[in-house]
């Protein structure tokens, strides 16, 4: 019972020494910040002008604002979207990096290097191919007589967020399909076997045996892109702007724009401290779903 | 018989088309950015682009090389990456190996609470984060950076980690618990072998994280004997032309660091992946 | 006990790590620091930078020269204000340094103005009601572009009237051959090309967004007109399509592409063509703007020096200030804009450079036009609307949205008063 005893004294004090590094970084580090957004949100903030108090005045503001509700539109589908596709298709490119094939290992090279470019660089070279005039996949379209005048991928109100939306899947498929990769080739292959000879066909086997053991790894890399996808600032604001007249323009985005363009910080402040509590509640349900897992 | 063999080669057809998608799909951009990079000035504008050049020219890199401080910014950002891929690496192993194995009170909490630190926007972070750093002395000091990115870094790290590290079978430990091991003892020689693979990766996305980082960068460091390469790129806009050339080709030099080492990390990315489902 | 102890320990350990981190961090508090502007002319930051620090050993203080590009200007320095920390002294244009004016961060300059015989354009460019705060240092005059030989091929006569400019682009527009007629950016990405320009024909058709004594006028039968005129340069397809979102540079890419006849552009691109393509500079003519019932109207932009007096070196700033407009340096550095820069003190154009007839005409240029807001009241709040590119919105409403344009009118004006009205 002694012995017991100290085996956990030695953890707990082991368990406190080893996390206290990381938990003096993020709470301190973050803490500030977090706490002080939150107040600049309910003062008339501006820069270079002390701050008075205004209650919930900007919450107000914005809830009433038809734009806000736009852009948390935008947000939802720019996020919803992104996420299903990369997710789909990293499944289907890590279920075939999963076959054997000749040319296995260079494809694999290959579609990594998305992940692997500097996110800032993938943003211009895309914002180069968009261009209406000199961008590549205009004219790649007009060789091919799909289109007899050039599309403004990034000037039309219609296909800003859909043209913004095919960068962030671009850059984000070899995330989800790396992670699923790993999870894939973990799985026994006896698992297989006993599947074929219960007789299972393909689609049975994927739904009854894959996708049970790489959901785990599916939950975990959609928890954490969907949260950078949420956040993504710099591929929207590199790309488009936000624009045109917002229709690009995601809750990231704008609360920038309210804060450094309009230098109405405690607004910008109050739209990026909106969203906060669905994130938490998000993260709160994949977590509570993965701690039960275990 | 026959049946089957038709139903093979449609699959080997299937695959070998996906795999000519994904490439073309995952290295077009990279190609044109390599394209442009080498594209003279007179061509750059040239209303019916071709997909392949005509004529090729260096002069961008060479610009790049002789005439901005471009190395400045790439030694910065690899300086920055690489300690700050260090530290958030070793912290989050001790706190992972802390989280899955220790019982301590506070455990659970500290462990959900890690993610808060992604709910509100690098966009809207940065001011305040300024000020903070401002009031140690810090600003335009590229080492403020190696502390910032802590918090973009750990908590990615120690989610990737925590799950690698709870998939490793407690009774490898217990056996070394046996032969007179610490807690220490069986973290190096027994977890960490078994998770290398998983680390290397973690390591390799945490570079590219940090490598990448562009807002933070951009306040927190003002003269060039600081800043990082995102920041760099952006200061090839001049007041109302943007540099396509010099932008591109210092956007190629800057994918090669992140490119080489998912090369290197390339083998372990599976397994390492993988290493999280090692079976119980 | 024990354990908490060592807890303890371990954490005053860290904190004292991370200290000395912080600490041997250095506060760069007696440096003179200077933010400048990327100049698309590289000679010009070359010869800045050189005249920085030649003061600086002079004067033995220990200077700092950083390049901002204009486009991360705004969120750094708000970051360095808001964290006490601003630069000293900071070159940007009129219009951004105004909206500053109204912070109380600024350091009076009157003894400046006073001392150095700045021209009067200069002075008018630079004025801003909510005190001294801005020192000229240089006209950035527009130009109309326009293409000579796509005009004379049609067997036109050059425009002189915004009508007369539509019409001929309707003759000369050829976007089946990938030519536009007008290459006018209509982006708000925040430069200052687009709202210029719009602003320009609203005074030109006789409207005035904000009168003389500040009051919202927009909302007038003249500026419907202006704005349904802009709209249908885009409607009509006489721009390029995405040429409604181009930030500023996309005028100058599409006109050194050859695929626009038309664009308003200071004189940097004048300089860019000489050199990068002589056979376009040929074919180039520069008009002055164009005009409307009530007149014509160039709506002209300066480069300045605004000086912060919690930089820490406000009197080493304004010596710097002072001597950077020693006649021989200043009047060197204007020519070797190559005609994007006008200079701003009298007797600075008194050199053969400004007798040639490609530079003469941008020179009359800066001493013609307007303030950006003109003729309202210059003080932070008149330039954040032109900053905030209301009028541009407008445009892009009308356009892109298909929105009313009396609607998009009364939103304009609704955007003017909430503006102007803080």
């Amino acid at each position: 019972m002694g012995h017991e005893a100290s085996i956990f004294r030695t953890e707990r004090k082991l368990g406190l020494a080893f996390t206290l590094p990381i938990f003096i970084l993020i709470f301190l580090l973050m803490g500030f910040p977090f706490a002080y957004t939150i107040y600049l949100s309910l003062t008339n903030k501006t820069v270079g002008m002390p701050a008075t108090f205004v209650g919930l005045a900007n919450y107000i503001s914005i809830f009433t604002d038809p734009t806000y509700w736009r852009i948390v539109g935008n947000t939802v589908i720019y996020t919803v979207i992104c996420i299903v596709v990369k997710l789909v298709l990293g499944m289907l490119f890590a279920l075939l990096l999963n076959e054997k094939f000749h040319g296995r290992a260079i494809t694999r090279v290959a579609m990594l290097l998305p992940w692997a470019i500097p996110g800032m660089v993938a943003a211009n070279t895309w914002k180069w191919m968009y261009n209406d005039q000199y961008g590549i996949i205009n004219e790649i379209l007009r060789d091919l007589h799909l289109i007899s005048t050039p599309i403004p991928w990034l000037g039309s109100m219609n296909l800003a967020l859909f043209s913004v939306i095919i960068v962030n899947i671009w850059r984000g498929v070899p995330f989800f399909l790396f992670s699923i990769l790993g999870a894939l080739q973990s799985i026994d292959d006896q698992l297989y076997d006993a599947g074929k000879i219960d007789g299972a066909n393909v689609f049975q086997r994927f739904f009854n045996i894959t996708l049970p053991s790489i959901m785990p790894v599916v939950a975990i890399s959609t928890l954490l892109s969907t949260i950078w996808t949420f956040n993504d600032f710099d591929n929207i604001w590199l790309i488009t702007g936000g624009g045109p007249l917002n229709a690009s323009s995601v809750i990231a985005t704008y609360t920038y724009e309210q804060a450094f363009m309009y230098n109405d910080m405690a607004r910008g402040m109050a739209v990026a401290v909106s969203v906060v509590p669905v994130l938490l509640i998000l993260m709160v349900l994949v977590m509570k779903h993965r701690s039960t897992n275990e | 018989m026959k049946s089957l063999k038709h139903s093979y080669i449609a699959k080997r057809v299937m695959i070998y088309v996906a795999a000519i998608v994904g490439i073309v799909w995952s290295c077009f951009p990279v190609y044109w950015m390599i394209k442009s990079s080498l594209t003279p000035n007179d061509e750059m504008y040239e209303l019916h682009p071709s997909l392949i050049p005509s004529r090729l020219t260096l002069d961008h890199y060479k610009q790049l090389f002789t005439q901005s401080e471009f190395m400045t910014f790439f030694w910065n950002s690899l300086y920055v990456a690489v300690i700050t891929t260090a530290i958030a690496i070793i912290l989050s192993i001790l706190a992972s190996y802390a989280m899955t194995r220790l019982r301590f009170r506070g455990r659970s909490f500290i462990r959900k609470a890690i993610f808060y630190a992604y709910l509100l926007p690098t966009a809207v972070l940065f001011i305040p984060m300024y000020m903070m750093i401002s009031k140690i002395g810090m600003i335009n000091d590229r080492n403020s950076l190696i502390i910032v990115y802590q918090t973009i870094v750990i908590p990615y790290a120690c989610y990737m980690l925590i799950s690698y590290f709870a998939a490793i079978p407690k009774s490898l430990e217990e056996a070394a618990f046996v032969d007179g091991c610490t807690h220490i003892g069986a973290l190096i020689k027994v977890v960490l072998p078994i998770a290398a693979p998983g680390i290397a990766v973690v390591a390799t996305f945490s570079f590219t994280m940090s490598w990448n980082e562009y807002l933070y960068a951009m306040v927190l460091t003002t003269s060039p004997s600081q800043q990082t390469v995102p920041v760099g790129i952006s200061s090839f806009r001049y007041s109302d032309n943007m540099i396509w050339g010099l932008i591109m080709s210092s956007s190629v030099i800057a994918s090669l660091p992140a490119v080489i080492l998912y090369m290197l990390a390339q083998r372990f990315m599976v397994t390492g992946l993988a290493a999280g489902g090692v079976k119980q | 006990m024990n354990k908490a102890f060592k807890v303890l320990v371990c954490a005053l350990m860290l904190a004292l790590c991370m200290g000395g981190i912080f600490a041997s961090g250095s506060a760069e508090q007696d440096k003179l620091i200077i933010w400048d502007k990327s100049e698309y002319v590289g000679a010009y930051n070359e010869l800045a930078r050189a005249r920085f620090e030649e003061f600086c050993a002079a004067n033995g203080v220990e200077g700092e020269y950083v390049i901002v590009p204009p486009n991360d200007l705004r969120q750094r320095l708000y970051a360095a204000i808001e964290g006490g920390n601003p630069p000293d002294i900071v070159v940007t244009d009129d219009f951004m340094a105004k909206q500053f004016a109204g912070m109380g961060q600024l350091a009076d300059v009157s003894d400046i103005k006073t001392s150095l015989p700045f021209i009067q354009a200069g002075l008018n460019v630079s004025f801003c009601e909510d005190g001294e705060y801005i020192v000229p240092i240089a006209m950035l005059a527009p130009g109309l572009y326009l293409r000579a030989d796509k005009w004379a091929e049609a067997g036109l006569d050059y425009p002189t009237t915004w009508e007369e400019l539509r019409e001929d682009a309707r003759i000369i527009n050829d976007p089946e051959n990938d030519f536009y007629a007008l290459g006018y950016p209509m982006g708000t990405s925040g430069g200052g090309d687009a709202e210029g320009m719009c602003r320009a024909v609203i005074l030109a058709f006789g409207g005035v967004p904000v009168d003389v004594e500040g009051n919202v006028t927009v909302n007038s039968p003249e500026t419907l007109a202006a704005l349904e005129f802009i709209a249908s340069l885009y409607e009509e397809g006489l721009c390029p399509p995405s040429a409604i979102t181009w930030d500023d540079m996309g005028n100058n890419t599409a006109y050194l592409a050859g695929s626009v006849g038309v664009i308003q552009n200071s004189g940097s691109l004048y300089s860019q063509l000489r050199t990068d393509n002589p056979e376009l500079f040929e074919n180039t003519i520069i008009l002055p703007f164009m005009a409307g019932p009530a007149g014509s109207f160039a709506p002209t932009g300066s480069n300045c020096f605004i000086i912060f007096e919690n930089g820490g070196s406000v009197d080493m700033a304004k010596k710097y200030v002072t001597e950077f407009f020693d006649m021989d340096f200043y009047k060197n550095l204007v020519i070797q804009m190559g005609g994007m820069w006008q200079p701003v003190i009298e007797g600075a154009d008194d050199d053969p450079f400004w007798e040639d007839p490609e530079n003469s005409g941008w020179l009359a240029n800066s001493l013609g036009g307007v303030p950006n807001t003109y003729p309202a009241p210059v003080n932070d709040a008149t330039n954040r609307a032109f900053s905030e590119q209301v009028c541009v919105r407008a445009v892009q409403k009308i356009v892109l949205q298909g929105m009313d344009p009396q609607q998009a009118l009364n939103e304009l004006e609704a955007d003017f008063n909430r503006i102007l009205g803080k």
